[in-house]
């Protein structure tokens, strides 16, 4: 299988002062093939949402390359890295995912809109997107007419809809209760079997780290494990 | 640009509704200050101008060069028949009253006082000026009234003569030679509320003003008043190529009146500086209001930022809430100015008769609405507000997305 990312020797140094010098991520290699479900595990502190950071290009190593498909991202200036995010990468956060003032389809429309679709092809897209998370129906919305498990649902269209190469999630079921968190990573995962979405998401939780086909361990800002399971 | 952009801002501005609505009740009352004051100016303006060119002065007066200049009465008018014939022709004149204008002392039997004395045709003053309207007591004059006159209600009290009172007028004529002196009756007393008038002023009967003065037919001002107020400064043009400085000259109420002219441009510029006074205020309540609305949803900003959303395009979707509540401002603004601005429109504000700039605020001031109130400063208004939010917008999209998205 291709590789669609690629970090090599990533390195992110926190703080300016030796003193209150930081390393959160020490000299990190690490490949990401299309369709692999990865989840990164390590205790708090240990780099996890530094490394999703990086790689989404929301920020820069201190040293080493990060390559989307053989393309450097850590040389791309502020509206190459915006249009990137856009156009390669679907996002997850841990919560407040969904701005408020919109609907769930309106969350969902609005990167197809910063996408430039045509109008029509986005209602289609958005609907599709709906069943796929299984919400149909709940398309008019408000996020806070809708439970955590939903908004999360709801943010997993959003980042699936604009056909990323990968979805970065950051702890997405840490705000939800086991059932809950359980349920969102099952429908990750048939996505991921069915459409053959690239997952890569840090999480906590051994039930759901059990759940990924590749399990990277961080610790002290270092890989120390990388296993398929 | 899409709808939804919009709709973004829009229903962000709705999302906090009672800061919204206090923001936009402080903005509208600064915008209802500034069109209450302007309207306010304006009416004051207007009744001053009117007051003064209503009251005695007309619109513009032509008078030999040199006589307002020297104050000598031997400056008369060149060809004042001329003149007169030009005068009645022309259809743009409302009116136009001829006078004599001397200095004379006017005695009683308590006591003597200088004053000015104007001959005046009866009929054609009192198209021009308020004297008629003014004479409370007695009667106005007429034009067979040989021996009578009118005095002012101070001067009748300082030489204590009441209506059907003799008086002495003295005056020297204009070539000089024995002073003429006569007896006159007062037929009125006027009160204008203006010392310089009820103190020094006295009018007689043109023909006998000229008899007295030794010059049959002689002229020293001509006053005019126009029909079309709105086009003065036109007409002032045309007056002012129609009776060029040779012999004769035409001036305008501003040229006669510089001190009420340069009383009224400070009123402009005091305007100005309420309007930058209430642009402080109002700009410091956006950018507090934006700020804080902007800051508490700099995650929100940050998921923008994280998905892919460029910053021009996070830049446009928040200048559109500043926008909205420019907007929402402006009609709370607009409601409150024509609820409170209609108030003073209708009653006015009365000074009881203070004077300003030596003009005499007899009647109440009204504020007056113009339609350029309400395009202007809403105009300057929403241009303002997208400025001032600028700063708050910059400080925002300042942060870095991988520190706004930060839970703790
Ligand atoms: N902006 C920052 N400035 C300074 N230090 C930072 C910053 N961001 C992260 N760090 C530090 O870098 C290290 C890695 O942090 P990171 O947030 O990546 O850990 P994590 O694995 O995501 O932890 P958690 O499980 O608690 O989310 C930590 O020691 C953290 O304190
Ligand atoms: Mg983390």
């Amino acid at each position: 299988m291709e590789n669609i990312f690629e970090c090599k020797k990533v390195s992110k140094n926190f703080g300016k002062t030796k003193q209150v010098l930081v390393h959160a991520l020490k000299s990190v290699d690490l490949e990401i093939k299309k369709g692999e479900f990865t989840a990164i595990i390590g205790p708090s502190g240990s780099g996890k949402t530094t490394l999703l950071n990086i790689m989404s290009g929301l920020d820069n190593p201190t040293h080493g390359k990060v390559l989307l498909k053989g393309n450097d991202i850590t040389k791309m200036d502020g509206n190459e890295l915006s249009d990137f995010r856009r156009d390669h990468i679907g996002f997850v956060f841990q919560s407040y995912n969904l701005l408020p003032v919109l609907t769930a389809e309106e969350n969902i429309e609005y990167i197809l809109i910063i996408q430039g679709v045509p109008e029509k092809e986005r209602k289609e897209r958005v609907q599709k997107a709906l069943i796929e998370v299984g919400l149909k129906g709940l398309g008019k919305k408000f996020p806070n007419q809708l439970s955590g498990g939903q908004q999360q649902r709801v943010a997993i269209a959003r980042a699936l809809v604009g056909k990323p190469d990968i979805i970065l999630a950051d702890e997405p079921t840490a705000n939800l209760d086991s059932v809950n968190g359980r349920a969102l990573l099952d429908m990750m995962l048939k996505l991921n079997e069915t459409l053959g979405v690239t997952f890569v998401f840090s999480t906590h939780d051994p039930l759901i780290m059990n759940e990924a086909k590749r399990l990277i361990t961080l610790h002290d800002g270092k890989i120390v494990e990388d296993k398929i399971q | 640009m899409n709808l939804i952009l919009i709709k973004l801002g829009i229903r962000n501005v709705f999302r906090n509704k009672r800061r919204t609505l206090l923001t936009s009740l402080a903005i509208g009352i600064g915008l209802m200050s500034l069109i209450i004051a302007d309207g306010f100016i304006l009416g004051m303006k207007n009744y001053m101008i009117r007051s003064v060119t209503d009251d005695y002065l007309g619109h513009g007066q032509i008078h030999h060069t040199k006589f307002l200049k020297t104050n000598k009465v031997k400056f008369i008018i060149d060809s004042p028949e001329e003149v007169e014939k030009k005068l009645s022709a022309d259809a743009k004149l409302k009116g136009y009253s001829p006078r004599t204008i001397s200095s004379a002392l006017i005695a009683s039997a308590e006591g003597s006082e200088q004053i000015s004395l104007v001959g005046i045709k009866p009929k054609y003053e009192s198209i021009l000026s308020k004297i008629k309207t003014f004479t409370t007591m007695g009667n106005y004059l007429e034009k067979n009234d040989k021996s009578h006159i009118l005095i002012g209600k101070k001067l009748a009290s300082k030489l204590k003569v009441g209506i059907g009172d003799k008086v002495v007028l003295t005056l020297s004529p204009i070539g000089g030679g024995d002073l003429s002196q006569e007896l006159f009756r007062i037929k009125g007393i006027f009160s204008y509320g203006s010392s310089a008038f009820d103190n020094h002023m006295a009018f007689i009967n043109l023909g006998r003003a000229q008899q007295m003065l030794g010059c049959k037919g002689c002229i020293h001002e001509f006053a005019l008043k126009f029909n079309d107020l709105v086009n003065l400064s036109l007409l002032f043009e045309e007056y002012k190529n129609k009776f060029p400085a040779d012999g004769h000259l035409f001036e305008n109420w501003k040229e006669l009146m510089p001190a009420l002219n340069s009383a009224l441009e400070l009123t402009d510029i005091s305007m100005a500086f309420l309007a930058a006074f209430l642009a402080i205020l109002v700009g410091a309540t956006v950018v507090n209001t934006l700020y804080m609305a902007l800051y508490e949803r700099k995650f929100e900003f940050g998921v923008l930022l994280a998905i892919g959303t460029r910053k021009r395009v996070l830049f446009i979707i928040i200048i559109v809430e500043s926008i909205a509540l420019a907007i929402g401002s402006i009609i709370i603004g607009s409601i409150l100015t024509i609820i409170f601005g209609g108030m003073l429109a209708y009653y006015g504000v009365d000074y009881g008769g203070v004077t300003y700039a030596s003009v005499p605020l007899r009647e109440p001031i009204y504020m007056v609405f113009s339609l350029k109130q309400f395009i202007i400063y809403p105009l300057g208004l929403i241009i303002f507000t997208i400025l001032i939010s600028f700063y708050p917008i910059w400080q925002i999209l300042k942060i870095p997305p991988s520190k706004s998205l930060k839970i703790i």
